[in-house]
């Protein structure tokens, strides 16, 4: 699962030390996740070429090469350090399958979003579009989605990425807050109002339904 | 839980992270248990839980094919003893290859597994284990084990090398060939794990017994001929001998070897699909008596070698990389598919084996998977609670005795199942023999009571949610076989509404929700707009049939369903504004419904309910853009609803109305959607408003020396402004169906590319005249385009541009050319289509764009008509495939039909009279198809009508005087047999009319003058004379 557990805190200690089996452990661990993010931040016009799990490998690869790398970052959790390589493999996967097309991303990169990627606004909006497959509901499913990123872009995007990993990551809170280099606190608190904004925001959307509600 | 202090947290996002884990862990939270466990925070809770479990379950959206295995870019030459000759093929559990073990210079198979898949030790002792297990097995049918190896990291076995394919390709080739199976490709691709090579000629011809049909009735095979020994032939390699071949041959007596022997050409394809069950079987029955359960049977995983021999390979090697896959995301649908229900308990026992081949069976059988859903937890749910329709529904020669025994095989509860793979083989073999099988069918008690016991006390209404998504996923592809078991869970949610009006809000928001996507699989157009079809007889006026889209029997009790529903909720329950809204909204729908069965004075009740409930949000919320914009767009459907009762007044103002709410609001800068709905007034207004003087008018103006009226004849120049008088008449079908025109000025033999059109003013109302239409669409094409380019992944922002281009009428303007706009059309739907090939509607578009272009093309000489020919012929093709598809959807089949017609049309214009002959017949039968599908729709005979009178024109240029006559008689007698009011309809009464002078020209032409005239005179008496030609200006 997502949860980081004791044995974390000793596989990072090995990975330091330059344990390449830690890193294998440790990828396994959090495989579904990276896969996860992969997914959820692959550009849309890469769905048929790129497979996530070739992302993922490449991205093994990577991470073996420059573990050297992760030892003197004192600061970084080993997943966060992961998931940095993770991405930035995706981002050179971008560039070599989409080359001058690369879209330009919002201002983000402060809040370690890596330019070149779909935006967040973008795969959010993607996401809570929902997953309407009938025949008749792809073209509804298109103006949701429309009306749905116009106004997730108005959103701050701090509180955007938060929802993004939060949710469509599955960050765990300090994660959270490690990538946005904020407080825990703060991301604790933020996180609830991008939930709050976000609801907001959905019940102007017309015809959005909410997927579920428990009595 | 986490090591974070949770003293610095929000307390309430505590709570929300361990709700959310337990909604990932599979659990079903509830926020009312939340608000009460911290009454401090209900408020917030109530609040914000629900978003934040939709972002949850919408993150299981359904994962693009993907989930293969990789090496990560790794090639690979050589794994020690083994030189790697090529590449197999690749699945979701590893890579096979071909390869040589040099030391014994045999050729092998060896599967390489993803690094990933092994990385806990567990599962590496698991799979090692398990790997001796399956080197352990011996039998004809089972691809042997040779052994496991490591090799830097990648851990592989090795196997026997089989010739052969596997049954999902099989599967694929069957659908593929067969038109009312869903194609192939649409099905979550289980992901293939081949050993395969081009099939030989052999296995082409085994695979070309299975197109046989069954209808031959020939079960018995064709055993003379096979020696006896055929069961125990070894593979075409020098593989290792069987050793033991158990096969019990119960009593099946002397025939088991025949019967239970390999695959022969000449054999049915129910008796191939039984004889590989046997096959399959008999080696699942050895190797349970082994010790050793498969756990992943699946069509990937059986193989039919060129002799046809069926292997059965992987044995083993998925249970130990089970508890991976279950946990593991994106290549799992695809083992999840064949898993029998009791495993995700934990048990698995022989019977999860037999399980799991019966759904392969089935999926032979049914030649679709036999169950399918968008996402991992709705498949699961399926696969726990649901049963899917059983093959008979999907093809009717099934044998019924077959699918008893794969419905037993398949049966959720173990206990129902065959006890044994054995037992499975048995009863196969008695149906091969001709002998009564032992499966019986479940009597309706005992339905009855099995129903009862699986149909779960609904926990919460997810699980009727994720029912009915599953239901709606599949709704209108399937046809009417799905769409009675969403009635049912149409129902089930009606009734659980009931029970639960004191939960309210919530529950009708989320109902709604779900209710609104089956209605809108069900309902097959968002514009439910009354349809009108014209043609043109033999003498060139213009008959104009109002239809609406007909409805199978079983989608519109499911409507109706859903309008009880809409009905409820359309009583909004609270005074606040988002309460009104989703009344209105449900309203709407509900009008729509109405106008889809044909009651449009409901609908009109209906639409006048949404806009007084928006007129009210409207006044506490006057600034609000969005809510004007959603009230516009339902004047305009309420426009659309007048266009279809034929009051021009009241539509016109209407869209006036619409126009008033949106005209100051969309400037260029406004929302997208403003100016999207503004444009969509425009674009009704330009194209149903023209059409709407009522068919019984005759026309002025006929061509008395032209058999048809094709071409349009050379036009003049008209300024770009109210048009003058003419007699022409506009015909503008929506959606572009595009008819005859008689145009206002015959010359014969001058042929202008244009023909000047324009709309005849309707009687002036208080609102004036009806805009030009050319202007509205230019309009509508004006606030289009920037729409198109600033929001590209709107289609149906896109899709109206197309269709305003495709309908302007062909008029020489200074600001655009009729080629060129049609041309813009056909780009703009190629293009929408190429983007969103899961969309039916877009192609249809480009079919009748396609349709438009070739029938308003240049003059049919011969070569220009070669031109417009394929793009006749690309229609066709598309709406064929789309009437296939969507059996349901009655709008596809009338496509085609009147497609068939124009192009029937033009190829009389070109003397191509046989062809057109062929295409009027063929259109004629697909008339015939959907009168039977619908034998309360009065419009398709009348329709059909319209096509007997042509196709009596291609007869008689052909000088076939029978079989015009014939045909003429035929519509005459289907019009008189329409019911009463129908009958009287000034369209029809014209129809009648105009058949009748048709059927007399015929009998003149072939010499009964008398006959001619007694028809003429009967014509005469109930209709009165013909129209007076009016000299043309």
């Amino acid at each position: 699962m997502t949860n980081p557990s004791d044995g974390d805190y000793a596989l990072e200690q090995r990975l330091r030390a330059g344990d390449e089996t830690a890193l294998a452990e440790l990828f396994g661990r959090h495989r579904e996740r990276l896969w996860r993010m992969v997914q959820f931040r692959l550009d849309r016009r890469l769905l048929g070429r790129l497979d996530p799990e070739d992302v993922l490998q490449e991205s093994f690869l990577a991470a073996r090469g420059r573990l050297t790398h992760f030892q003197g970052r004192e600061q970084m959790s080993a997943f966060v350090w992961l998931r940095l390589i993770v991405l930035q493999t995706l981002v050179d996967a971008h560039r070599h399958h989409l080359g001058a097309q690369v879209r330009d991303a919002e201002r983000e990169q402060s809040l370690g979003h890596v330019c070149g990627l779909q935006t967040t606004t973008a795969a959010l909006a993607v996401q809570l579009a929902g997953d309407l497959t009938s025949p008749s509901q792809a073209a509804a499913r298109e103006e949701t989605y429309h009306l749905l990123d116009q106004a997730i872009a108005a959103m701050e995007p701090i509180d955007r990425e938060v929802l993004a990993l939060r949710h469509f990551e599955e960050l765990t809170n300090s994660e959270v807050a490690e990538v946005l280099q904020i407080q825990q606190k703060a991301a604790s608190i933020r996180y609830m109002r991008a939930v709050r904004r976000l609801k907001e925001i959905l019940r102007q959307i017309p015809g959005f339904q909410e997927e579920r509600y428990d009595g | 839980m986490t090591a974070e202090p949770r003293s610095d947290r929000d307390a309430l996002e505590v709570l929300a992270e361990e709700f959310v884990e337990r909604l990932r862990g599979g659990q079903s939270p509830t926020v009312a248990e939340y608000t009460s466990r911290y009454p401090a925070l209900a408020d917030d809770i109530r609040e914000l839980f629900p978003t934040i479990a939709s972002m949850e379950l919408l993150k299981y959206r359904k994962q693009q094919t993907g989930g293969r295995a990789t090496l990560g870019g790794q090639k690979l030459e050589r794994l020690g003893d083994f030189r790697i000759i090529r590449e197999i093929g690749r699945g979701g559990m590893g890579i096979v290859f071909e390869a040589e073990q040099e030391s014994l210079a045999r050729h092998v198979a060896i599967k390489v597994l993803p690094r990933h898949a092994l990385l806990a030790a567990e599962a590496l002792k698991r799979f090692h284990r398990e790997a001796r297990i399956a080197a352990g097995l011996h039998h004809t049918n089972i691809v042997s084990v040779f052994g496991v190896g490591e090799h830097e990291g990648l851990h592989y076995y090795v196997m026997q090398y089989i010739r052969g394919v596997g049954l999902d390709r099989v599967i694929e080739r069957l659908a593929h060939a067969n038109p009312t199976a869903p194609a192939a490709a649409e099905t979550p691709a289980a992901p293939a794990d081949e050993t395969q090579v081009r099939p030989s000629p052999e296995l082409d011809g085994i695979l070309d017994s299975f197109f046989r049909s069954a209808s031959d009735g020939h079960r018995r095979s064709t055993g003379a001929t096979r020696p006896a020994a055929e069961g125990n032939s070894p593979s075409p390699q020098p593989a290792t001998e069987p050793v033991e071949v158990a096969r019990a041959s119960g009593s099946s007596g002397h025939l088991a070897p025949l019967l239970a022997g390999p695959l022969r050409c000449g054999m049915s394809r129910w008796e191939t699909v039984a004889r590989i069950g046997v096959q399959a079987a008999h080696a699942l029955h050895y190797a349970h008596t082994q010790g050793t359960l498969h756990c992943d049977i699946k069509p990937a995983n059986l193989l039919i070698d060129s002799h046809g021999i069926v292997w059965i390979t992987d044995f083993g090697v998925a249970k130990a990389m089970l508890a991976e896959t279950l946990t593991q995301t994106g290549d799992l649908t695809g083992t999840l598919l064949y898993i029998a229900p009791e495993r995700f308990q934990g048990q698995t026992d022989p019977r999860s084996d037999v399980y799991s081949l019966g759904l392969t069976l089935y999926e032979l059988l049914a030649l679709r998977p036999a169950f399918a859903a968008p996402h991992r937890q709705a498949l699961i749910r399926q696969i726990l609670e649901g049963s899917p329709p059983s093959p008979r529904k999907f093809d009717a020669h099934v044998p019924r005795d077959l699918e008893t025994i794969v419905l037993k095989a398949t049966a959720r509860d173990p206990s129902h199942r065959y006890a044994s793979a054995e037992a499975l083989a048995d009863d196969l073999e008695r149906f091969l023999d001709d002998r009564p099988v032992l499966a019986r069918r479940t009597t309706p008690v005992e339905r009855a009571a099995r129903w009862c016991r699986r149909n779960p006390v609904i926990a919460g209404l997810t699980a009727t949610v994720v029912a009915l998504s599953i239901a709606v996923t599949s709704f209108a592809t399937v046809g009417y076989v799905q769409s009675r078991r969403a009635n049912l869970l149409v129902r089930q949610v009606l009734e659980l509404e009931t029970r639960q009006r004191q939960e309210s809000e919530a529950t009708s928001k989320l109902a709604l929700g779900v209710l609104d996507r089956i209605y809108a699989a069900a309902g097959p157009k968002r514009d439910a707009v009354p349809a009108t079809l014209t043609v043109t007889g033999t003498t060139g006026e213009a008959i104009e049939v109002p239809v609406t889209p007909a409805l199978s029997k079983e989608a519109a009790t499911l409507l109706e369903n859903l309008l009880v529903f809409y009905d409820r909720v359309g009583m909004p329950r609270g005074g606040d504004d988002q309460a009104l809204r989703q009344a209105a909204q449900a309203d709407r729908r509900a009008a729509e419904i109405h106008t889809q069965l044909g009651q449009l004075d409901k609908a009109d009740a209906a639409y006048g309910r949404a806009l007084e409930m928006y007129r009210q949000l409207s006044s506490r919320q006057p600034q609000s853009a969005a809510l004007a914009t959603e009230r516009a767009a339902i004047y305009v459907d309420l426009a659309n609803l007048r266009c279809g009762q034929a009051v021009p007044e009241e539509a016109m103002a209407d869209y006036n109305s619409a126009r008033e709410l949106l005209e100051p609001l969309a400037t260029n800068d406004a929302a997208a959607e403003t100016r999207y709905q503004l444009a969509r007034a425009y674009y009704y207004l330009g194209t149903l408003g023209p059409h709407l003087l009522g068919p019984s008018e005759p026309p002025r103006g006929q061509r008395p020396d032209r058999p048809h009226d094709w071409p349009p004849p050379k036009l003049e120049p008209q300024e770009f402004g109210p048009p003058p008088e003419d007699d022409s008449r506009p015909h503008f079908g929506p959606r572009g169906q595009r008819p005859d025109r008689p145009p206002p000025r015959p010359e014969p033999g001058e042929f202008g590319p244009l023909s000047a059109h324009h709309p005849r003013h309707p009687p002036g109302g208080p609102n004036g005249p009806w805009p030009d239409p050319v202007q509205c669409l230019s309009k509508a094409i004006d606030l289009l385009t920037p729409l198109h380019r600033e929001s590209p992944a709107m289609g149906s922002y896109r899709q109206l541009l197309g269709r305003c281009y495709r309908d302007l009428p062909p008029r020489p303007m200074a600001t655009f050319n009729f080629r060129d706009s049609i041309h813009q059309a056909v780009l703009i739907f190629e293009q929408l289509v190429s983007d969103f090939p899961g969309e039916p509607e877009y192609r249809l578009d480009l079919a009748e764009a396609y349709a438009v272009r070739a029938f308003n093309g240049p003059p049919p000489a011969r070569e220009a008509f070669a031109e417009a020919e394929p793009y006749f012929r690309k229609a066709l093709s598309i709406q064929e495939t789309l009437a296939a598809k969507y059996p349901n959807v009655s709008c596809y089949a009338t496509g085609l039909v009147n497609t068939l017609f124009r192009m029937a049309k033009v190829q009389q214009e070109v003397g191509r009279t046989a062809e057109a002959q062929t295409a009027l017949e063929k259109a004629r039968n697909l008339i015939v198809g959907l009168m039977e599908r619908f034998p309360d729709d009065p419009s398709n005979r009348v329709r059909a009508a319209m096509i007997q009178n042509a196709l009596a024109d291609a007869y008689r240029a052909q000088r076939k005087w029978a079989d015009a006559r014939g045909v003429l008689e035929d519509a005459l007698r289907q019009l008189a047999a329409l019911p009463d009011p129908q009958r009287e309809l000034p369209h029809v009464r014209e129809l009648r009319r105009q058949t009748g002078r048709n059927l007399a020209d015929v009998l003149e032409d072939s010499g009964q003058a008398a006959e001619a005239q007694r028809v003429r005179r009967q014509s005469a008496e109930s209709f009165g004379p013909p129209p007076q030609p009016k000299p043309s200006r």
